[in-house]
Order: structure tokens, then sequence, then C-alpha cells
């Protein structure tokens, strides 16, 4: 008999809720204007983080989608931490609540490890080991993943993440926040070589990203001074190179953490996976190394509830539960 | 009360020295400056004189980042990304500002009304150039 989880990830901004049966993903729905005027009637703009708002009708969206009802579940599974607590507690309640009424068990996921998980969606017996990128607005971390449930964090971010590193340059250029979508789309024409802003140093498998948001504050604000329109003229040159810089950053660690691990694969998980140029790096550096390469589908790679369900599946197999009275916690740890 | 200081980043640990002079009778700093002015920079040398080294990261996502020591939680807040006071409220805020712990917020412009002026450092970062800053510290 397979199992049937359902999950729930309210950790920051996003509202979702996924249904999980025999390892294979049956739904997986994040809270839009669409969902909410469905089931919650009208309200102007959709608001993030109204978790409370969002949260039976996402729960009911991804039931009905998945072709299940209450009854089915096996286990509810829901992000414990790390994130904002007033988020996490409207998920953890809502539950516990599920658990508690239909005596069915409660799963307590680690939303950066969950990121992790999300590559055994697409990607269900991979080699091990995998160094895995995970980069997104707020996180930036370089981790090994020696089974599918045993991760060790070989480096992070000391300040800014990448993601934030994308948008918040781009707010210096003018493009609206977030910008890091604009930044691909713009560099794609621009020349990667135009500029050069100096690389972070930062000793071992750990990321420095404030240091260049300030360099290229300055190299726009004093070029800017000799020619006010210099960041529309060089626009696209600038994004390029801003790309380039993050990017090159970014695959230079990575090739570090590769030399020192001898992996069987190398992954990217998170929001910033999106960016193109990363993407076809990232391949182009597996072939190089004849590594396999393991990218997530989009959808699964922003803050997700099929990535909570994945990783649920695994605690559900080792019947790793929590009770009642456990509580969100707010701070990283994988 | 207003105090100016001018320093390069790196003799930035005076003013942070003088913040946690000021912090025991208040709990809340705000702090003002552009982007790439050196706030959260600011915040990790705050953190440091508390005894919190190495977990210091930029909550501009995540909203809130708390830190702990011993039996002292800080709290790091950024609201660059929110839009509104009701967004302000509805992710907590009030317990954070209404509390005894520090609180140290980036981007605070929207909370400047709500907040007790008695419990509030209000620090300006201005950029006098790449390596210099002038920190404007105001308090009752």
């Amino acid at each position: 008999m397979q199992s049937t989880l359902l999950a729930l990830e309210t950790s920051c901004d996003e509202t979702s809720a996924a249904i999980i049966s025999g390892g294979k993903i049956l739904a997986n729905i994040v809270a839009t204007q669409e969902i909410h005027s469905q089931y919650g009637g009208v309200i102007p703009e959709l608001a993030s983080r109204n978790h409370d708002l969002f949260i039976a009708s996402v729960t009911q969206e991804a039931l009905n989608k998945a072709n299940k009802e209450l009854k089915d579940l096996d286990a509810v599974a829901v992000t414990q931490g790390p994130g904002l607590l007033g988020a996490l507690l409207v998920g953890n309640t809502f539950a516990k609540g599920l658990s508690w009424g239909l005596s069915i068990p409660l799963i307590g996921v680690n939303h950066l490890q969950a990121h992790i998980s999300a590559l055994f969606i697409d990607y269900p017996n991979p080699s091990f080991p995998i160094i895995v990128l995970l980069v997104s607005g707020g996180h930036t971390q370089l981790i090994k993943i020696n089974c599918h449930t045993d991760y060790e964090l070989l480096g992070q971010t000391i300040d800014d993440a990448a993601g934030e590193a994308y948008d918040k340059t781009a707010k210096l250029l003018g493009l609206p926040y977030p910008g890091g979508q604009h930044i691909d789309r713009l560099a794609k024409t621009g020349n990667p070589n135009a500029f050069s802003f100096p690389e972070p140093k930062v000793p071992g498998l750990n990321f420095s990203f404030s240091g260049l948001k300030t360099s290229i504050l300055y190299f726009v604000n004093e070029q800017s001074l000799h020619s006010h329109d210099f960041v529309n003229r060089n626009l696209n040159d600038l994004c390029a190179s801003i790309q380039n810089t993050i990017n090159n950053y970014l695959t230079n660690k990575l090739i570090k953490a590769v030399k020192q691990h001898n992996p069987k694969g190398i992954a990217i998980v998170g929001g910033v996976s999106a960016n193109s140029d990363l993407r076809k790096r990232m391949v182009d550096l597996g072939n190089q190394i004849s590594v396999n390469v393991l990218i997530p589908k989009f959808e699964y790679c922003t803050d997700n509830a099929a990535m909570i369900a994945m990783a649920a599946h695994y605690a559900y197999e080792k019947r790793q539960f929590i009770g009642l009275e456990s509580i969100p916690f707010t701070r990283d740890m994988i | 009360m207003e105090e100016i200081f001018e320093l390069r980043l790196d003799e930035i640990s005076v003013v942070a020295i003088r913040i946690c002079e000021l912090l025991p009778e208040r709990n809340l700093v705000l702090l003002k400056g552009n982007l790439g002015a050196g706030k959260t920079t600011l915040v990790k040398e705050v953190c440091k004189i508390l005894g919190i080294e190495n977990e210091v990261s930029s909550p501009s996502f995540g909203l809130i980042n708390e830190y702990n020591i011993k039996n002292l939680s800080v709290f790091h807040i950024d609201l660059y990304r929110l839009n509104n006071i009701d967004e302000f409220w509805s992710i907590g805020g009030a317990d954070y500002i209404d509390s005894t712990s520090p609180c140290l917020i980036e981007w605070p412009e929207l909370i400047v009304d709500f907040v007790d002026v008695r419990k509030t450092i209000n620090v300006e970062i201005k950029n006098l150039g790449r390596e210099i800053r002038k920190y404007l510290i105001n308090y009752n």
C-alpha cells in the first residue's frame, strides 16, 4: 500500500500545499490570485504572507487535483523552519489540527533540506555523492549530499545571498525589484567582459556578496558623474558583466568543492537556478568533468510544498514523526 | 541628542561600541542608508560586540533573523521588501519592537512613526567615499 502524504509550506512569502503518494508528486499548489478568488472571495491583489487566508483553500485545491480526500492521508507534513515565526505558526498549527483530527502522524521538515530533496522529484535515484549549489533570495550554500537523507554543509554566504546580490544590483541600475530576471534577460545581448568587478575574497567554500554590491555602486556612480546616461547607454553590458562576475564566483567555488570531494554529480537548487547563464555553466561544467548535472524543474526551485512532500516521503519511510507539542524554529540549520 | 562620527570602514567598531553603550536602556536601532551604505556591516559589528559572530547575514529575503547568545535574543530585521505598515504587523512586528530584546532594523522608514522614541536609537549612514562613512546617531 502506497503512503499518501499532505505537505504544507508557509515559511516566508508563499502559501503552498502538495500531495505525494508512493514518492510521486500528485499535486503542488501555490497560492495565487486565481485560487484565492475561487475559494475566498474578492481581494484586490494577492498579498504575500497572508497564510491564514490561503492555507485551507490551497490544501483543498491540492486534494482535488490529486483526486484524494482527507481520509486518504497517511500523514501530514509541514515546514518546521527556518523561516518567519508568525508565518511558520500558521502552517504548523493547521498541520497539527489535521494530524490530531485525522489521527495521523505529523512530520516536521527543514525548509533548506527540502530545497535539496526537490532534486529527488525529477531524479529519484541519482548516484551519490552530489555537490549542490543552493542559491536563492535568502540563501547561498554549498552542500554535499551523501544519500537521500544525509546532507553536509560545506560553505555558505557570510552576508548577502546570491539572489539578493542580483536583485539589489539590478535596483542600483534602476531596474524594478526583484530584478534578477531582468539582468538575465538584458545580459543576453550584452558583453560579459565589458566591465570587470573584483571577485570577493573569502577563504574556503564560504561566499560574500556585499562588497560586490558596493563596488558596483561606486563604479556606476563614478561613471555617471562623467556621463549622466552611462547606465542607460551601457545597460546590457553592465548586466552581462555583473552576471558574469556573480556566476564566475559561484562556479569557481563549486569547482573548488568538486576538487575537494570528487562527487558523482553536481546540482543547483533555489530560485537563482532560473538564471539561464548559470544553468548553461552547470551543464558545461558537468560535461567537462564528466559528472551528472541535476537541475530540478523551476516550479520545484522556488518555495513550494512539493519539496516539503519529497522530504516528508523519506521521513515517513523512517517513521520520523514529531509530536503535537513541537514548535517551529526560525534559525538556519542544515 | 545627536552624535556624529566620520570613520573609515575599518574603524566601524567605534560607532558599533557607541550603539552598544546606548542599547541597554533602548532596544530599537533603526538603520537608515542607501544600498551599499553598510547597514548589514554595522549590524555585524554590533552583534560581534554583543558576542554573536559568524552567523549574521542579510535578512532581506527572510525579513527577520534571530541570533541567540546565552539568554539574550537579538533580532535582525530588514523591511526592504515590505510595502506598507500592515505587512509589518502581519509578520508579528509588534511582538519584536514591543519586546525588550535588541532589534536592529534595516530600511525602517515604514515604521518610524510607530515606534517608541524613548526606546529608539536612530542611525543614519551616509557615503562620503568608497571607504568613508558618516554616521549620525540620534536618541532621546
